[in-house]
């Protein structure tokens, strides 16, 4: 239940992590089309979470279709193993293999991190447009893991609620992936840095397979995904995303 | 026959259970399950150094979880529970009559073993999962040992005909299984409609029942009939929000098909509730219970053996076990629950539960030495937790159970357990 809201914070990253065009709203708007593209994806992950006297890792697979419908596993650490959730729209569903049942979760739920990850939902989900929602300016271009990469400010417009100041995007020239982000608070001081690294073909084109999260103010502390396989646009039918499926996934 | 066949499992397993962690396609074999180490202790309201004040029992409990795939459609499950309870014989309640109540167990089928029951050790296995699996399509049929769980709410749950919950009972999540045909079908992808059948010994401990659950609005709805022990029953149970916060509801109507002089003949079991979770992670949940039996219940919490809060509300009421048609010896009850992370690894919660009035119960009065009814006011249960995460599935949980009410003029400490409880999954 508590890892609700970071796992769907995870399966919207996928998506957006591919863009290209010219002009930064160009970019952005692109990277949104392709997000859209994106009908369908399948992905089996790990996510670290470093502390600087302890780690917890967890492992998961997750089916994904457009922003609507998601269904998640949990496949280690052994005492979450077979947790499984559902959402369909604005509805969420927990399968607890242990008691064997079925428990709706309020909205108010989707805002727990597992063992306090350094990603948030606000960084993830995205629920205000990049492309609408923030003026963009273009900023000289930089080389990021080797590859040379647009660097875009995203600066939100009035009256938008989101939780950052400021955010600057490195997005890649020549394969349009984000290998870069960095987010802002209000005062103008950095706060996270996500870098993405180790880009393999995977799902039929270049992927990076590696996030790693650091919350700059806090010494030690960071959180990396590390993606073990992707299939994108391998037609998931709506049908699946069922609360019996729910249930059968392993 | 059956302890070979549990050795022999055992066996395997251990030898077996290491290559059978594939990596690409599922493996056919699914095995999970945990061992923890428990150990409670119970005051009871007894003079310090009477009968049985305070208790300690250590319990090492092992769970193994076993799945076979054999096909797409055809799958096997099974599940095991090992308990082996050990106490300083002087201060036990260990013994051969204690080895016999964990031995209870309300299925067709005798599939435990007890090992060794003496004052000193209790050992005892139970297969409480055995059965077959089938699904194709729209279908799922499962018959053998299982659990049925109708349940909508966290802490009582009156729709849960099969296998109500104990909340005090924190040890044994599972639950037992029923020994049950059950048959669901999926007409859409969030409807569900079933229909189970528990055949028990007797007509007292029968239960076959039908559900249908279906969404609309952004509420799961569910309606249910059927035979349950020897009355007609009839459940609405619901989930959904209000706002950001979860509002849950179920209640279930027992009519008595055979009218008993000492009960009424008609019942009820309902409960509400909603719950909410802060943006700091701090959860709140609160719920209310109105069971019409509650004051038919009697519960003795002179009785050292029986005050542990799993025991006490498990065994006492009236008819025997905790059932949904009487999951608290009280007409009305009220609970609230807060939770929430210290650290990320350290989390505390506590719940507190409280009636205003129960059955007249026995007390044991220190002043005249004597043991008298009077009626139960007040009765407040408070559980305070606290969860650490040692490392990658090793958790320890420090857990109270603590029972206080007032009796006639004066509110007084009734009973009291603490667990402390070490636990490695697997």
């Amino acid at each position: 239940m508590i890892m609700t809201r970071f796992l769907f914070g995870i399966i919207l990253t996928l998506t957006p992590l591919l863009s290209l065009a010219q002009s930064p709203k160009q970019i952005l708007q692109e990277s949104e089309n392709r997000r859209r593209g994106v009908e369908s994806s399948y992905s089996e992950m790990t996510m670290e979470i470093i502390r600087p006297d302890w780690t917890r890792t967890m492992s998961l697979k997750s089916w994904g279709r457009g922003d609507e419908y998601a269904l998640i596993l949990v496949t280690a650490p052994a005492r979450d193993k077979g947790t499984a959730t559902l959402k369909r729209g604005n509805e969420v569903w927990n399968w607890m293999p242990r008691i064997e049942r079925t428990i709706k979760l309020p909205p108010s739920m989707m805002s727990q991190s597992w063992m306090g990850a350094d990603i948030t939902n606000e960084d993830l989900v995205r629920e205000v447009s990049i492309v609408d929602d923030y003026t963009h300016t273009m900023l000289q271009d930089s080389v990021i893991e080797g590859r040379t990469c647009w660097k875009i400010q995203l600066v939100p417009k009035e009256g938008i609620a989101v939780v950052w100041g400021k955010v600057n995007l490195w997005v890649d020239q020549k394969d349009y992936l984000q290998m870069r982000t960095e987010f802002f608070d209000e005062d103008g001081y950095l706060v996270n840095v996500m870098q993405a690294s180790q880009v393999k073909n995977m799902g039929g084109r270049p992927f990076a397979t590696r996030l790693e999260v650091v919350p700059v103010e806090e010494e030690g502390n960071k959180t990396i995904l590390t993606f073990d396989k992707i299939v994108f646009d391998d037609a998931i039918p709506e049908s699946f995303f069922s609360v019996q499926n729910m249930k059968r996934v392993r | 026959m059956l302890r070979t066949a549990i050795i022999c499992w055992s066996l395997l397993l251990l030898l077996g259970s290491q290559p059978l962690q594939g990596q690409e396609a599922p493996s056919r074999w699914e095995i999970n399950g945990y061992t923890k180490y428990l150990n409670s202790t119970t005051f009871t309201g007894l003079p310090a150094g009477a009968l049985g004040s305070p208790l300690t029992t250590n319990l090492v409990h092992h769970r193994l979880n076993l799945t076979y795939f054999a096909s797409e459609s055809w799958s096997f499950s099974a599940g095991l529970r090992n308990r082996l309870f050990f106490a300083d014989g002087q201060q036990s309640v260990l013994g051969a009559a204690y080895a016999r109540q964990v031995d209870q167990y309300e299925g067709l089928l005798d599939l435990s073993v007890r090992w060794a029951e003496n004052d000193y050790v209790v050992l005892h296995s139970l297969v409480d999962r055995a059965y077959v699996s089938y699904s194709q399509g729209k279908w799922d049929v499962r018959a053998g040992r299982q659990r049925i769980n109708w349940g909508v709410n966290l802490v009582w749950n009156p729709n849960d005909l099969f296998n109500a919950l104990n909340f005090f009972d924190f040890d044994y999540e599972e639950r037992p299984g029923n020994d049950a045909i059950r048959i669901q079908y999926f007409p859409g992808l969030l409807s569900r409609a079933e229909v189970a059948v528990a055949p028990g010994r007797y007509d007292s401990t029968t239960v076959a029942a039908g559900l249908y659950r279906f969404n609309t609005h952004g509420y799961d709805i569910q309606v249910l009939g059927g035979y349950f022990k020897g009355d007609l029953a009839l459940g609405l149970g619901w989930e959904g929000n209000l706002g950001d916060a979860g509002f849950k509801g179920e209640g279930t109507w027992f009519y008595a098909l055979e009218e008993q002089s000492w009960l009424p003949r008609q019942a009820l079991s309902a409960t509400l509730s909603a719950d909410y979770v802060f943006g700091n992670g701090l959860y709140l949940s609160g719920g209310v219970l109105y069971n019409r039996l509650g004051d038919t219940t009697r519960v003795d919490f002179s009785n050292p053996q029986a005050a542990e809060g799993s025991s006490l509300f498990g065994n006492s009421l009236a008819g025997g076990a905790l059932s949904a048609k009487n999951l608290f010896p009280a007409t009305w009850s009220g609970v609230l629950t807060v939770s929430g992370n210290i650290t990320p690894l350290f989390a505390a919660g506590g719940t507190v539960i409280y009636s205003p009035a129960m059955a007249a119960s026995p007390f044991f009065d220190p002043q005249s030495q004597s043991i008298h009814y009077a009626t139960t006011r007040h009765l407040t249960a408070v559980i305070p937790t606290l969860t650490y995460s040692i490392r990658e599935n090793w958790d320890l949980d420090l857990i109270g159970q603590v029972f206080l009410a007032e009796d006639q003029e004066s509110y007084k400490h009734l009973a009291s357990s603490v667990f402390l409880r070490l636990k490695w999954s697997y």
